[in-house]
This record gives C-alpha cells, structure tokens and sequence, in this order.
C-alpha cells in the first residue's frame, strides 16, 4: 500500500488505497473524476501551497499544546 | 425525577426519571498564529488575543494588571485553582495560575448575539458554542460561529500592518506535537455518568470502543504522525495520535479516549436553588473528537453520539462489541485509510473500525425501534438512515461519494490528486502538509474545505439561512435564548459576571446604590423561549424582569 509504512503490523486485511479508487473500476473512474473537480475547485488555494514558500508556512504554525 | 414549566413541556421533550434529552454543547480551541512576525515560542498568544479583541462579548474586561485579565471568570478561575479544586491538568502545570494568570480561561466573553462564548486557552481562540437539542442545531451554530471568528480575523488582520497575517485554522494539531481539542458536552444524567465512571467499568470501555471506531466518520485527516506514533503518510484521524489513555480528568497531557471531568454545569450541587432535577444532571465531557468541517461529518459525530449516549443511559449495553484495547485500536484503525486494519474484541474476533461501526448500528437500530430515542434524541431516525448510507458506502469503498460527506476522504482525495499531478512531490513534502493546514484554514480565500463548499462539492445539512440566524439568534429550546437575551437586555453596564448556570447583574436601589443580584439558571432545559419570553414582554425594568425569571424558575 502506498499510504502505509507501518511494517510490524499483520492485522491488515488485503485492500486498496481508497485514493485509488477502493475495490473496483467504477469507483475508480468516479474517483478520478472527482479528483479533477476538486482539484479546479480548490485551484487557488492549490496553487498558494505550491507557488508559495511552504517552508515558511509551516515555520509558522508552532502552536502551544492545547486541551 | 420532577420535571418543571420550563423544562420539558416547552420543549417537547419528555422527563423521565432515569432519561434525559441529549442536549450538547462544544467548546472548541483554533490553531492560531501570525504570519510575518518570528517568534521561537510561536505566535498563539499574540493571535489569540488580537482576534479575541474583535469578538463582542460581556462582560466587558476593562481593566488588565499586566497579563492578569480582571474579568471575573478568570478570577474565579485563580481562586479555585488557589483552592486546590484542579481539574486534572496541574499535576503538569497546566492548569494552575502562572503568575496570578489562569491560561486555560483568559478574557471570558458571552455572546449576546447567540449565547454562546468566546476566551483563550492556552494561546488558543476557544468558540463555545450555545446548548441545543438538536444535532441538526449543532452543524448550524458551530458553523455559525466560524463565522462570527472569521469576521474577527477580518477585522484583526486590517490592523495589523503590512506583511503579517493572523492565520487561523480548524484543526487539531500543529504537525510539530502540539495537540489542541474539538470538545463536545452530553446531558446525561447522574446515574449514567456513575455507571460510566464509577460503578460499571464496561459501560466505559463501550464508549471507548464506539468512540476509537468512529473515526471512520468523524477523522478530519492528517498528513503524517505525531506523537511518537509510527510513520504514516496519512491517517483518518487528527487526534489519535494524542490519546495514550483510556480514562482519565486529565486534558493536556496522557489524554484519554474518555474523559472523566465531573463539572456539570447545571448548578452547585447542594446551593439552595438546587432541586432534583438538576441534582441528577451531569455533563459528559468528550475530548476525543477531531474539529469537522463537513455537514454530515459534524451532523454523525454529534447525532450519533447522542444515540449512542441514549443507549448507554438506558443501561442497553452490549459487552461482546468491547474492544481488548481501545488505544492501540484507535492507533491501528487512524493509521490505515484503507479502512482494512483490524483490532481485536475482548471475546478475541479481530474487526475493521466499519465493520464495528456496524454492529452499534445494529444495536441503535433496535433501540431507536423499541422507542428509545424518543424525546431524547431530536430527529434520531434520519440520523439513523445517514449513519448506515454513509457506513455502506464505507464498506463498500465508494469514496467518490463519501468525499462531500467525510473531511478526511474529501482531504486525502484532493491531496492524492496534487501528488498524482505532480510527480516531484511526495506525502513527505513541505507542500502537501502546507495543503493540509490549509484545507481548515478559516480565510475562505485559501481555505480548500471553503472552496469545496461554495463550489458545491460538500453534502449541505444545514442552509446558509439557518447558520446565518445563530450568527445573531440563540437556539430558542435551553437556556441559551434567556442569557442570550438578558445579556442584550442588561447591556455592559448591568452585567457582572457570567457563567452557564448562572448570571450576575449589577442593579442600582431607590438610592443609587449599586447592588448584585444572581439568577440561577441551573437546567440548560431550562430558561427556553417559550418559557421566558413573556416575562421580557411585561418587564420594563431588569430588576422587574429578574423578579419575573426568579418567580418562574422557582414555580
């Protein structure tokens, strides 16, 4: 599985990665298509992450623990 | 247990001795910092009170010696804690004064516009949202005060000069370590919160084993782990990584699965305004939740939960669904968003977490059935029906149609799709976990769950109508519409201190000389519109309406 690094772990039914598209075609072609309509609908904030300086971003995002 | 006037009946809930409506409440933290301005420490603390500044709230905190706010919750706050009255935090240092400051309770404003409230804990923005009854309620007002924290970080980012912004995101974590927590509140009653905690120990490990497996609903999903927990790309939930327990008070560090905080919020127990029917109150704080975006994410996390508590407090418990170890469990099912890892029952049969999920479906099938729900939990049967639609599709692997459902299907879609189309990047790249805080970030200009919702893209359980009426109306079935109300009727002059259960006014004699008076408003089923509007009609002065709410609280 490509999510996975879990390497000690053997109570793990065979299965996909739901990414790509879970246990047959037609979920993976529905999968795909609406992959594509949330990458255009999310294009903006896509294209931040991408274009932007991430490194710095996550800098940033140090937070004190919480409840 | 004696049910009153304004309980009940004006709600059209039902009050019997041994059930209770399963109203709820959230107290939610924020990750929150500045972009444009360094800090080795981080910036939470200057965000958090920049973007509290812009909240309206009462009671008005003038008066600031040094970092030690005056307003009287957090002078409450410093005197329990100098009375050694913990909440389970200071055995590490969290939760006690620092300095005379309480950081867990800091500048505490109530809403006048919702009844709902807003303060910072530890450097975090907290949002309370009001009590409801409803599930459906809950999506609105949680929604609704988003909004109310987006148009305080509007306002804070146009004074900030220029090349820093305040970042806010509806997350859980900060990907270094650094947990903060989605809490909700269940009204159950005194004999459920004793079966839970004190006298029958499988009723706890059975909201341990419904709370680990449902995740598969409720995940918001993560890139990564923290935590000291195995590598994974991505994981199902945001909050699994931080529960190294299974029960405990505690909430900042060795957080558990099930939190054991006895602090009702329905009155003093033994105060004279006491009756039995708040007597046998108590609030089941639930920490364990990750924050939602999704409507039907939100809507399963709240309305499933109150079934399930209704369940429990109808002592309709099955043993054979516990799990042999609930933390290791949540560990396994979050780090799998194959949904194909199992973990093992007491009686030895390994499941998947949907595969458990089903089974208390099963369970609250036959309860909603035999009438359980009824008058407990609003609008239980379509609850129901979306559970197992969403579980079938689950099961089934049909992603496609849970990502306008599910947060963390709806992340890992879109994230697998930029890595898809972009070969250079992996889930170990500084932009993908970019993407993942901004999926929550509150900006709708950047935030991906925004663009997802405008565009259409998100199951819609709630209008914009209705989360736009709790951005300026309480919920009118507990006592949230009368504090709501009395807080607008006293204004910054009349209102002393608030807390849930009670509201302190400042009045002036036939002398003009200033004097105090408390309402006690104990039942949040209580103080419901229906039950108090008429007294804010005949009232011409607050003295003349406090007469009338203490007459009819006490009828």
């Amino acid at each position: 599985m490509r999510l996975r690094e879990r390497t000690d772990d053997d109570r793990v039914r065979s299965g996909q990665n739901p990414a790509d598209g879970g246990t047959n075609d037609a979920n993976l072609n529905r999968l795909r298509l609406a992959g594509q309509d949330l990458l255009t609908a999310g294009a903006d904030a896509i294209q931040k992450a991408l274009s932007g300086d991430s490194e710095r971003f996550l800098a940033a995002t140090r937070q004190q623990g919480g409840q | 247990m004696k049910g009153r006037d304004t309980n009940g009946r004006a709600n059209g809930v039902s009050l019997r001795g041994d059930r209770l409506p399963k109203l709820c409440g959230a107290d939610i933290e924020l990750g929150n910092f500045i972009l444009g301005l360094r800090s080795d420490r981080g910036t939470g603390y200057q965000a958090s009170r920049l973007l509290l500044k812009e909240i309206e709230g009462l009671p008005r905190v003038e008066r600031f010696r040094g970092e030690q706010c005056e307003c009287p919750a957090c002078r409450r706050g410093r005197e329990s804690t100098k009375a050694g009255e913990g909440n389970g935090d200071n055995a590490k240092g969290n939760g006690g004064p620092r300095g005379g400051v309480n950081p867990q309770d800091w500048g505490r404003k109530y809403l006048a516009s919702n009844g709902g409230c807003a303060y910072i804990d530890l450097d975090h923005l907290e949002l309370c949202l009001p009590e409801v009854l409803s599930a459906y309620d809950h999506v609105a007002t949680w929604h609704a005060m988003l909004r109310i924290a987006r148009a305080a970080l509007d306002s804070a980012n146009e004074k900030l000069a220029r090349g820093k912004k305040i970042q806010v995101l509806v997350n859980n974590s900060d990907g270094k370590g650094n947990s903060y927590g989605s809490h909700l509140n269940f009204l159950i009653t005194r004999r459920a919160w004793d079966n839970i905690f004190r006298r029958k120990i499988h009723y706890m490990l059975y909201l341990a084993a419904f709370q680990a497996s449902s995740i598969v609903y409720t995940g918001q999903g993560k890139v990564g782990s923290e935590n000291a927990s195995p590598r994974v790309s991505f994981q199902i939930s945001a909050r699994a990584d931080f529960f190294e327990r299974l029960v405990g008070a505690q909430t900042t560090h060795n957080r558990p699965i099930v939190n054991s905080r006895d602090e009702a919020l329905c009155g003093s127990r033994g105060s004279r305004n006491e009756d039995k029917a708040t007597e046998e109150m108590a609030r089941l704080h639930v920490i364990f939740f990750d924050n939602t975006l999704c409507h039907v994410a939100s809507l399963l996390k709240v309305g499933v939960m109150q079934i399930v508590l209704a369940m429990i407090e109808a002592e309709q418990v099955n043993v054979e669904l516990l799990l042999d170890d609930p933390v290791d469990a949540l560990i396994r099912w979050s780090h799998d968003p194959t949904l194909q890892a199992t973990a093992a029952l007491t009686g030895g049969e390994e499941l998947t977490a949907v595969e458990l999920q089903l089974r208390f479906l099963d369970e609250a099938r036959r309860f909603f059935a035999s009438g359980g729900c009824d008058g407990v939990v609003p609008r239980a049967g379509e609850i129901l029906a979306l559970w197992e639609d969403t579980l079938a599709k689950l099961q089934a692997g049909d992603f496609a149609s849970l990502a306008p459902r599910l947060d963390w299907v709806l992340k890992l879609s879109v994230l697998q799709q930029v890595i898809d189309e972009n070969p250079e990047l992996t889930w170990g790249s500084p932009e993908i976990k970019h993407l993942d805080h901004l999926y929550s970030s509150l900006d709708p200009s950047e935030g991906l769950y925004w663009a997802y919702e405008n565009g259409g893209l998100v199951e819609r359980i709630v209008t914009d109508e209705q989360i736009e009426r709790f951005t300026v109306s309480p919920p009118e079935d507990t006592r949230a519409w009368t504090r709501a109300m009395l807080l607008r009727w006293a204004g910054p002059d009349g209102v002393d201190d608030v807390d849930w259960d009670s509201m302190r006014f400042r009045t002036e004699d036939e002398r003009y000389r200033t004097r105090y008076r408390r309402l006690e408003m104990a039942s949040p089923l209580a103080f419901t519109k229906n039950a108090t509007e008429r007294a804010f009609e005949d009232a011409s002065t607050l003295e003349e309406l406090l007469d009338l709410l203490v007459k009819k609280e006490t009828l």
